[in-house]
Protein backbone atom coordinates (compact mmCIF):
# COMPACT_ATOMS: atom_id res chain seq x y z
CA UNK A 1 0.00 0.00 0.00
CA UNK A 2 2.64 2.36 1.01
CA UNK A 3 4.75 1.74 -1.93
CA UNK A 4 1.62 2.94 -4.33
CA UNK A 5 1.40 5.66 -2.24
CA UNK A 6 4.76 6.48 -3.07
CA UNK A 7 3.98 6.10 -6.94
CA UNK A 8 1.17 8.32 -6.76
CA UNK A 9 2.74 10.92 -4.72
CA UNK A 10 5.67 11.26 -7.31
CA UNK A 11 2.92 10.77 -10.09
CA UNK A 12 1.42 14.39 -8.70
CA UNK A 13 4.68 15.94 -8.36
CA UNK A 14 5.50 14.74 -11.87
CA UNK A 15 1.81 15.95 -13.45
CA UNK A 16 2.34 19.12 -11.79
CA UNK A 17 5.86 19.99 -13.27
CA UNK A 18 4.61 18.67 -16.52
CA UNK A 19 1.10 20.75 -16.53
CA UNK A 20 3.29 23.92 -15.52
CA UNK A 21 3.89 26.77 -17.64
CA UNK A 22 6.93 27.85 -17.49
CA UNK A 23 8.41 23.81 -17.57
CA UNK A 24 11.96 24.20 -19.69
CA UNK A 25 11.09 22.40 -23.25
CA UNK A 26 7.38 23.52 -23.27
CA UNK A 27 7.12 26.61 -24.79
CA UNK A 28 8.33 25.92 -27.90
CA UNK A 29 5.23 23.48 -27.52
CA UNK A 30 7.23 19.91 -27.23
CA UNK A 31 6.83 18.86 -23.83
CA UNK A 32 8.75 15.65 -22.14
CA UNK A 33 6.42 12.60 -20.99
CA UNK A 34 7.47 12.14 -17.42
CA UNK A 35 4.72 10.33 -16.50
CA UNK A 36 6.01 7.83 -19.04
CA UNK A 37 9.21 7.47 -17.13
CA UNK A 38 6.97 6.55 -14.30
CA UNK A 39 5.05 3.83 -16.12
CA UNK A 40 8.24 2.18 -17.27
CA UNK A 41 9.53 2.22 -13.68
CA UNK A 42 6.16 0.97 -12.33
CA UNK A 43 6.42 -1.30 -15.31
CA UNK A 44 9.62 -2.91 -13.72
CA UNK A 45 9.16 -1.96 -9.98
CA UNK A 46 5.16 -3.22 -9.64
CA UNK A 47 3.34 -6.67 -9.21
CA UNK A 48 1.03 -6.77 -12.17
CA UNK A 49 -2.37 -6.05 -10.45
CA UNK A 50 -1.21 -3.21 -8.76
CA UNK A 51 0.84 -1.83 -11.81
CA UNK A 52 -1.87 -1.95 -14.46
CA UNK A 53 -4.22 -0.07 -11.99
CA UNK A 54 -1.55 2.55 -11.39
CA UNK A 55 -0.71 2.85 -15.23
CA UNK A 56 -4.56 3.18 -15.53
CA UNK A 57 -4.89 6.00 -12.94
CA UNK A 58 -1.60 7.69 -14.66
CA UNK A 59 -3.54 7.88 -17.35
CA UNK A 60 -6.20 9.09 -16.47
CA UNK A 61 -4.57 11.59 -14.60
CA UNK A 62 -2.73 12.61 -17.71
CA UNK A 63 -5.98 12.87 -19.48
CA UNK A 64 -7.96 15.28 -16.91
CA UNK A 65 -5.32 18.29 -18.00
CA UNK A 66 -4.83 17.47 -21.14
CA UNK A 67 -7.04 17.73 -25.17
CA UNK A 68 -6.74 14.23 -26.03
CA UNK A 69 -10.06 12.10 -26.48
CA UNK A 70 -10.74 10.23 -23.66
CA UNK A 71 -9.04 6.97 -22.87
CA UNK A 72 -6.30 7.59 -25.17
CA UNK A 73 -3.34 8.45 -22.49
CA UNK A 74 -4.81 4.97 -20.68
CA UNK A 75 -4.39 2.66 -23.36
CA UNK A 76 -1.22 4.11 -24.32
CA UNK A 77 0.50 3.38 -20.70
CA UNK A 78 -1.35 0.21 -20.25
CA UNK A 79 -0.23 -1.20 -23.85
CA UNK A 80 3.56 0.30 -22.45
CA UNK A 81 3.09 -1.79 -19.35
CA UNK A 82 1.64 -4.46 -21.15
CA UNK A 83 4.86 -4.57 -23.11
CA UNK A 84 7.27 -3.69 -20.55
CA UNK A 85 5.56 -7.32 -18.26
CA UNK A 86 6.07 -9.33 -21.21
CA UNK A 87 10.20 -8.16 -21.51
CA UNK A 88 10.57 -8.57 -17.64
CA UNK A 89 10.28 -12.53 -18.62
CA UNK A 90 13.56 -12.53 -20.53
CA UNK A 91 15.77 -9.47 -18.97
CA UNK A 92 16.47 -8.18 -16.35
CA UNK A 93 15.92 -4.05 -15.82
CA UNK A 94 18.41 -3.94 -12.63
CA UNK A 95 20.28 -0.51 -13.46
CA UNK A 96 19.66 3.03 -14.87
CA UNK A 97 21.36 2.21 -18.08
CA UNK A 98 18.79 -0.92 -18.98
CA UNK A 99 15.96 1.26 -17.50
CA UNK A 100 17.30 4.09 -20.33
CA UNK A 101 17.44 0.94 -22.99
CA UNK A 102 13.83 -0.28 -21.81
CA UNK A 103 12.23 3.20 -21.83
CA UNK A 104 13.71 3.86 -25.65
CA UNK A 105 12.08 0.27 -26.11
CA UNK A 106 8.83 1.51 -25.05
CA UNK A 107 8.87 4.74 -27.05
CA UNK A 108 8.94 2.59 -30.07
CA UNK A 109 5.94 0.84 -29.37
CA UNK A 110 4.12 4.48 -28.02
CA UNK A 111 5.36 5.40 -31.82
CA UNK A 112 3.60 3.24 -33.21
CA UNK A 113 0.70 3.04 -31.06
CA UNK A 114 0.37 7.54 -31.81
CA UNK A 115 1.40 6.86 -35.30
CA UNK A 116 -2.03 4.54 -35.99
CA UNK A 117 -3.85 6.48 -33.75
CA UNK A 118 -3.05 10.17 -35.31
CA UNK A 119 -2.15 9.22 -38.59
CA UNK A 120 -5.33 6.90 -39.19
CA UNK A 121 -8.09 8.84 -37.12
CA UNK A 122 -6.84 12.60 -36.95
CA UNK A 123 -5.04 12.61 -40.30
CA UNK A 124 -1.84 14.53 -39.04
CA UNK A 125 1.13 15.42 -40.86
CA UNK A 126 3.69 12.61 -41.14
CA UNK A 127 6.84 15.22 -41.21
CA UNK A 128 4.88 16.73 -38.30
CA UNK A 129 4.19 13.41 -36.50
CA UNK A 130 7.34 11.89 -36.33
CA UNK A 131 9.62 15.38 -35.58
CA UNK A 132 7.37 16.35 -32.70
CA UNK A 133 7.25 12.35 -31.61
CA UNK A 134 11.59 12.33 -31.98
CA UNK A 135 11.36 15.75 -30.11
CA UNK A 136 9.29 14.87 -27.28
CA UNK A 137 11.37 11.40 -27.03
CA UNK A 138 14.71 12.75 -26.78
CA UNK A 139 13.22 15.57 -24.38
CA UNK A 140 12.01 12.67 -22.09
CA UNK A 141 15.03 10.72 -22.35
CA UNK A 142 17.34 13.33 -21.42
CA UNK A 143 15.47 13.90 -18.21
CA UNK A 144 15.22 10.20 -17.87
CA UNK A 145 18.16 9.41 -15.72
CA UNK A 146 17.31 12.01 -13.28
CA UNK A 147 13.76 10.75 -12.47
CA UNK A 148 14.75 7.50 -12.45
CA UNK A 149 17.65 7.93 -9.76
CA UNK A 150 15.28 10.13 -7.96
CA UNK A 151 12.54 7.04 -8.26
CA UNK A 152 15.60 4.71 -7.12
CA UNK A 153 16.47 6.87 -4.05
CA UNK A 154 13.21 7.05 -2.52
CA UNK A 155 12.81 3.39 -3.09
CA UNK A 156 16.17 2.35 -1.34
CA UNK A 157 15.20 4.42 1.48
CA UNK A 158 11.44 3.15 1.69
CA UNK A 159 13.06 -0.48 1.69
CA UNK A 160 15.55 1.06 4.60
CA UNK A 161 13.00 2.87 6.56
CA UNK A 162 9.64 0.74 6.30
CA UNK A 163 7.37 3.16 8.23
CA UNK A 164 8.60 5.85 6.04
CA UNK A 165 4.90 7.35 5.11
CA UNK A 166 3.44 6.62 8.78
CA UNK A 167 4.12 6.17 12.56
CA UNK A 168 7.74 7.88 12.38
CA UNK A 169 9.65 4.51 13.20
CA UNK A 170 12.59 4.56 11.12
CA UNK A 171 14.19 1.07 11.13
CA UNK A 172 17.07 1.34 9.83
CA UNK B 1 -14.02 -22.82 -13.22
CA UNK B 2 -13.08 -20.92 -10.76
CA UNK B 3 -9.37 -22.49 -10.59
CA UNK B 4 -8.86 -21.55 -14.14
CA UNK B 5 -9.86 -17.98 -13.75
CA UNK B 6 -7.36 -17.69 -10.14
CA UNK B 7 -4.86 -19.01 -12.53
CA UNK B 8 -5.38 -16.53 -15.00
CA UNK B 9 -6.30 -13.72 -12.98
CA UNK B 10 -3.79 -11.50 -13.72
CA UNK B 11 -3.91 -11.70 -17.20
CA UNK B 12 -8.01 -11.42 -16.98
CA UNK B 13 -7.30 -8.07 -15.04
CA UNK B 14 -5.15 -6.91 -17.98
CA UNK B 15 -7.62 -7.91 -20.67
CA UNK B 16 -10.06 -5.97 -19.31
CA UNK B 17 -8.45 -2.64 -18.27
CA UNK B 18 -6.97 -2.92 -21.75
CA UNK B 19 -10.64 -3.61 -23.34
CA UNK B 20 -12.13 -0.58 -21.25
CA UNK B 21 -9.55 1.79 -22.02
CA UNK B 22 -10.16 1.35 -25.37
CA UNK B 23 -13.77 0.87 -25.63
CA UNK B 24 -13.68 4.24 -23.88
CA UNK B 25 -11.27 5.87 -26.64
CA UNK B 26 -13.35 4.30 -29.60
CA UNK B 27 -16.67 5.72 -28.25
CA UNK B 28 -15.29 9.08 -26.86
CA UNK B 29 -12.65 9.68 -30.23
CA UNK B 30 -14.79 12.34 -31.33
CA UNK B 31 -16.03 13.83 -28.32
CA UNK B 32 -14.10 16.00 -25.22
CA UNK B 33 -13.85 15.37 -21.81
CA UNK B 34 -16.82 16.40 -19.68
CA UNK B 35 -14.99 16.90 -16.46
CA UNK B 36 -16.74 14.90 -13.57
CA UNK B 37 -16.45 15.10 -9.78
CA UNK B 38 -13.30 13.46 -9.68
CA UNK B 39 -11.57 15.62 -12.92
CA UNK B 40 -12.99 18.91 -10.74
CA UNK B 41 -11.55 17.84 -7.68
CA UNK B 42 -8.08 17.45 -9.23
CA UNK B 43 -8.24 20.31 -11.53
CA UNK B 44 -9.30 22.13 -7.71
CA UNK B 45 -6.14 20.68 -5.47
CA UNK B 46 -3.74 21.69 -8.33
CA UNK B 47 -5.35 25.43 -9.10
CA UNK B 48 -3.77 27.17 -6.15
CA UNK B 49 -0.04 25.49 -6.83
CA UNK B 50 -0.02 25.89 -10.15
CA UNK B 51 -1.79 29.65 -10.04
CA UNK B 52 1.59 30.73 -6.88
CA UNK B 53 3.72 29.71 -8.98
CA UNK B 54 2.69 30.71 -12.38
CA UNK B 55 2.34 33.32 -10.55
CA UNK B 56 6.06 33.78 -9.38
CA UNK B 57 7.66 33.17 -12.77
CA UNK B 58 5.33 35.87 -14.61
CA UNK B 59 6.50 38.44 -12.09
CA UNK B 60 10.18 37.64 -12.08
CA UNK B 61 10.09 37.40 -16.03
CA UNK B 62 8.27 41.12 -15.93
CA UNK B 63 11.00 42.43 -13.45
CA UNK B 64 13.81 40.75 -15.57
CA UNK B 65 12.24 42.28 -18.75
CA UNK B 66 11.04 45.96 -17.25
CA UNK B 67 14.69 46.37 -16.05
CA UNK B 68 16.25 45.45 -19.61
CA UNK B 69 13.38 47.70 -21.31
CA UNK B 70 14.94 50.64 -19.33
CA UNK B 71 17.65 50.97 -21.28
CA UNK B 72 16.04 52.04 -24.46
CA UNK B 73 12.58 53.92 -22.75
CA UNK B 74 13.56 56.78 -23.94
CA UNK B 75 13.25 56.11 -27.97
CA UNK B 76 10.31 53.81 -27.04
CA UNK B 77 9.02 56.60 -25.57
CA UNK B 78 9.21 58.83 -28.18
CA UNK B 79 7.98 56.66 -30.96
CA UNK B 80 4.96 55.43 -28.61
CA UNK B 81 3.79 58.92 -28.29
CA UNK B 82 3.52 59.30 -32.22
CA UNK B 83 1.41 56.44 -32.20
CA UNK B 84 -0.73 57.58 -29.94
CA UNK B 85 -1.00 60.78 -31.73
CA UNK B 86 -1.78 58.58 -34.94
CA UNK B 87 -4.11 56.02 -33.15
CA UNK B 88 -6.51 59.05 -31.42
CA UNK B 89 -6.85 61.03 -35.27
CA UNK B 90 -8.01 57.00 -36.64
CA UNK B 91 -10.03 56.27 -33.42
CA UNK B 92 -12.04 59.60 -33.61
CA UNK B 93 -12.35 58.37 -37.71
CA UNK B 94 -13.40 55.23 -36.16
CA UNK B 95 -15.99 56.90 -34.21
CA UNK B 96 -17.84 58.59 -36.43
CA UNK B 97 -18.00 55.85 -38.84
CA UNK B 98 -19.36 53.53 -35.84
CA UNK B 99 -22.21 56.71 -35.19
CA UNK B 100 -22.39 55.83 -38.73
CA UNK B 101 -23.26 52.49 -39.31
CA UNK B 102 -25.33 52.39 -35.96
CA UNK B 103 -27.91 55.10 -37.92
CA UNK B 104 -27.52 53.10 -41.00
CA UNK B 105 -28.50 49.77 -39.37
CA UNK B 106 -31.17 51.32 -37.60
CA UNK B 107 -32.48 52.69 -41.15
CA UNK B 108 -32.70 49.40 -42.94
CA UNK B 109 -34.00 47.48 -39.23
CA UNK B 110 -30.89 45.66 -39.01
CA UNK B 111 -30.88 42.78 -36.37
CA UNK B 112 -28.59 44.19 -33.09
CA UNK B 113 -25.04 42.94 -33.51
CA UNK B 114 -23.74 40.23 -30.59
CA UNK B 115 -22.46 42.37 -27.60
CA UNK B 116 -19.66 40.85 -25.86
CA UNK B 117 -17.89 41.17 -22.76
CA UNK B 118 -14.19 40.10 -22.11
CA UNK B 119 -13.42 38.41 -18.55
CA UNK B 120 -9.64 38.46 -18.30
CA UNK B 121 -8.23 34.90 -17.11
CA UNK B 122 -3.79 33.98 -16.36
CA UNK B 123 -3.02 30.69 -17.80
CA UNK B 124 -1.80 28.55 -14.99
CA UNK B 125 -1.48 24.96 -16.99
CA UNK B 126 -0.49 24.02 -20.04
CA UNK B 127 -1.29 20.22 -22.04
CA UNK B 128 0.94 17.58 -20.51
CA UNK B 129 1.59 16.40 -23.78
CA UNK B 130 3.11 17.66 -27.05
CA UNK B 131 0.35 16.28 -29.41
CA UNK B 132 -2.33 18.71 -28.57
CA UNK B 133 -2.63 22.17 -27.76
CA UNK B 134 -4.43 22.98 -24.57
CA UNK B 135 -4.14 25.34 -22.12
CA UNK B 136 -5.68 25.78 -18.64
CA UNK B 137 -6.79 29.03 -17.12
CA UNK B 138 -7.53 30.64 -13.88
CA UNK B 139 -11.27 31.37 -14.15
CA UNK B 140 -14.27 29.12 -14.41
CA UNK B 141 -17.79 28.58 -14.03
CA UNK B 142 -18.47 31.35 -10.96
CA UNK B 143 -17.01 33.82 -13.35
CA UNK B 144 -19.85 33.16 -16.12
CA UNK B 145 -17.18 30.99 -18.88
CA UNK B 146 -19.19 28.97 -20.23
CA UNK B 147 -18.44 25.47 -23.01
CA UNK B 148 -17.97 27.12 -26.40
CA UNK B 149 -16.67 30.77 -24.90
CA UNK B 150 -13.89 32.35 -27.35
CA UNK B 151 -10.71 33.22 -26.32
CA UNK B 152 -8.67 35.97 -27.32
CA UNK B 153 -6.11 38.32 -27.01
CA UNK B 154 -5.24 42.30 -28.00
CA UNK B 155 -3.04 40.33 -31.17
CA UNK B 156 -6.20 38.14 -32.33
CA UNK B 157 -8.54 34.97 -31.72
CA UNK B 158 -6.45 32.41 -29.08
CA UNK B 159 -8.99 29.37 -29.15
CA UNK B 160 -12.18 28.25 -27.23
CA UNK B 161 -13.42 27.08 -23.86
CA UNK B 162 -13.59 23.20 -24.08
CA UNK B 163 -14.78 21.92 -20.43
CA UNK B 164 -15.17 24.25 -17.15
CA UNK B 165 -15.51 23.76 -13.67
CA UNK B 166 -15.75 25.86 -10.91
CA UNK B 167 -12.51 27.82 -10.79
CA UNK B 168 -10.59 26.42 -14.25
CA UNK B 169 -11.42 26.41 -17.95
CA UNK B 170 -9.60 24.41 -20.15
CA UNK B 171 -9.23 25.52 -23.80
CA UNK B 172 -8.70 24.45 -27.12
CA UNK B 173 -6.19 26.39 -28.87
CA UNK B 174 -5.85 27.09 -32.94
CA UNK B 175 -3.63 25.58 -33.31
CA UNK B 176 -4.50 21.89 -32.14
CA UNK B 177 -5.48 19.05 -34.72
CA UNK B 178 -8.76 19.20 -33.47
CA UNK B 179 -9.69 22.76 -33.43
CA UNK B 180 -11.93 24.21 -36.73
CA UNK B 181 -12.71 27.73 -36.90
CA UNK B 182 -15.69 29.50 -39.57
CA UNK B 183 -13.18 32.43 -41.14
CA UNK B 184 -13.17 35.03 -43.72
CA UNK B 185 -10.44 36.71 -45.59
CA UNK B 186 -10.59 40.36 -44.62
CA UNK B 187 -9.96 41.29 -48.07
CA UNK B 188 -12.00 39.81 -50.17
CA UNK B 189 -14.99 37.96 -47.71
CA UNK B 190 -14.07 34.47 -48.79
CA UNK B 191 -14.98 31.87 -46.45
CA UNK B 192 -13.22 28.70 -45.31
CA UNK B 193 -12.33 26.67 -42.26
CA UNK B 194 -9.50 27.24 -40.49
CA UNK B 195 -7.69 24.21 -38.99
CA UNK B 196 -4.92 23.27 -36.68
CA UNK B 197 -1.91 22.13 -37.96
CA UNK B 198 -0.19 21.05 -34.70
CA UNK B 199 3.18 23.38 -35.35
CA UNK B 200 2.29 26.41 -34.79
CA UNK B 201 0.86 26.77 -38.34
CA UNK B 202 -2.88 26.71 -39.48
CA UNK B 203 -4.36 25.43 -42.55
CA UNK B 204 -7.12 27.67 -44.30
CA UNK B 205 -9.18 24.81 -45.99
CA UNK B 206 -12.09 24.93 -47.98
CA UNK B 207 -11.41 27.74 -49.99
CA UNK B 208 -12.50 27.50 -53.84
CA UNK B 209 -9.51 28.12 -56.28
CA UNK B 210 -11.72 30.61 -58.04
CA UNK B 211 -11.07 32.86 -54.87
CA UNK B 212 -8.65 35.11 -55.12
CA UNK B 213 -6.58 34.48 -52.14
CA UNK B 214 -2.97 36.17 -51.74
CA UNK B 215 0.28 35.84 -49.51
CA UNK B 216 -0.31 38.54 -46.90
CA UNK B 217 -3.95 38.38 -46.73
CA UNK B 218 -5.67 38.70 -42.86
CA UNK B 219 -7.96 35.80 -41.73
CA UNK B 220 -10.39 36.93 -39.05
CA UNK B 221 -13.37 34.99 -37.71
CA UNK B 222 -16.41 34.93 -39.32
CA UNK B 223 -18.59 35.99 -36.73
CA UNK B 224 -21.27 33.11 -37.22
CA UNK B 225 -20.69 31.21 -34.21
CA UNK B 226 -22.75 33.45 -31.41
CA UNK B 227 -19.94 32.79 -28.43
CA UNK B 228 -17.32 33.57 -30.64
CA UNK B 229 -17.34 37.61 -31.97
CA UNK B 230 -16.47 37.97 -35.66
CA UNK B 231 -13.65 40.42 -37.71
CA UNK B 232 -10.99 39.29 -35.13
CA UNK B 233 -7.48 38.06 -36.66
CA UNK B 234 -6.69 34.30 -36.91
CA UNK B 235 -3.83 34.66 -38.91
CA UNK B 236 -1.77 35.67 -42.18
CA UNK B 237 -1.71 33.51 -45.62
CA UNK B 238 1.92 32.91 -45.30
CA UNK B 239 1.65 29.82 -48.47
CA UNK B 240 -0.69 29.00 -51.39
CA UNK B 241 -0.62 25.90 -53.23
CA UNK B 242 -2.97 25.27 -56.04
CA UNK B 243 -2.68 21.63 -57.07
CA UNK B 244 -4.51 20.38 -60.60
CA UNK B 245 -6.39 17.80 -58.44
CA UNK B 246 -9.54 18.97 -56.34
CA UNK B 247 -11.94 22.21 -56.23
CA UNK B 248 -9.92 23.99 -53.22
CA UNK B 249 -6.69 25.78 -51.97
CA UNK B 250 -4.02 24.67 -50.14
CA UNK B 251 -3.42 27.83 -47.84
CA UNK B 252 -1.04 27.75 -44.94
CA UNK B 253 -1.46 30.86 -42.21
CA UNK B 254 0.36 31.91 -39.72
CA UNK B 255 -1.84 32.80 -36.31
CA UNK B 256 -1.77 36.69 -35.02
CA UNK B 257 -0.63 35.21 -31.84
CA UNK B 258 2.27 33.83 -30.49
CA UNK B 259 1.31 30.83 -28.30
CA UNK B 260 4.99 30.78 -27.09
CA UNK B 261 4.77 33.67 -25.20
CA UNK B 262 0.91 33.58 -24.21
CA UNK B 263 0.49 34.86 -20.25
CA UNK B 264 -3.20 36.15 -19.93
CA UNK B 265 -5.70 35.70 -22.84
CA UNK B 266 -9.31 37.55 -22.66
CA UNK B 267 -12.84 34.95 -22.75
CA UNK B 268 -15.28 36.59 -24.58
CA UNK B 269 -18.57 36.34 -22.56
CA UNK B 270 -21.79 36.97 -24.48
CA UNK B 271 -23.21 40.23 -22.57
CA UNK B 272 -26.73 39.32 -23.20
CA UNK B 273 -26.44 35.53 -21.22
Amino acid sequence: MLKKLFYLATAVVLLFLQVHPFLPFGRTGIRPDLMFILVVYTGVCCSVLSGAALCFVLGYLVEIFSGSSPGFYITVYLCAFISIRFFLKYFSFDSLTKLSVLLLVCFGIKFSLLLFSFYFTYSYDFYVFRKIFFLEAFATFILSPFVFWVLRIIENYKKETPYFFGSGKHVV
Amino acid sequence: MSSFFIKYRKIFFLAVLLLVSLTVYAVGIEKKRENNVFDRLVLNLFRPPLKITALCVTKANRLWNDYFYLVNLKQENRQLKDRIKKLQLESQLLKEQAEENKRLRKLLSFTKKHAYKTIPAEIIGRDPSSWFKTILINKGKTDGIMTGSGVLTPAGVVGRVISVSGNTAKILLIIDVNSSFDALVKRTRARGIVEGFAENRCRFSYVLKTEDIRIGDMIVSSGLHKKIPGGVELGKVVNIIKDQKGFFQQIEIKPAVDFSKLNEVLVAVSSRE
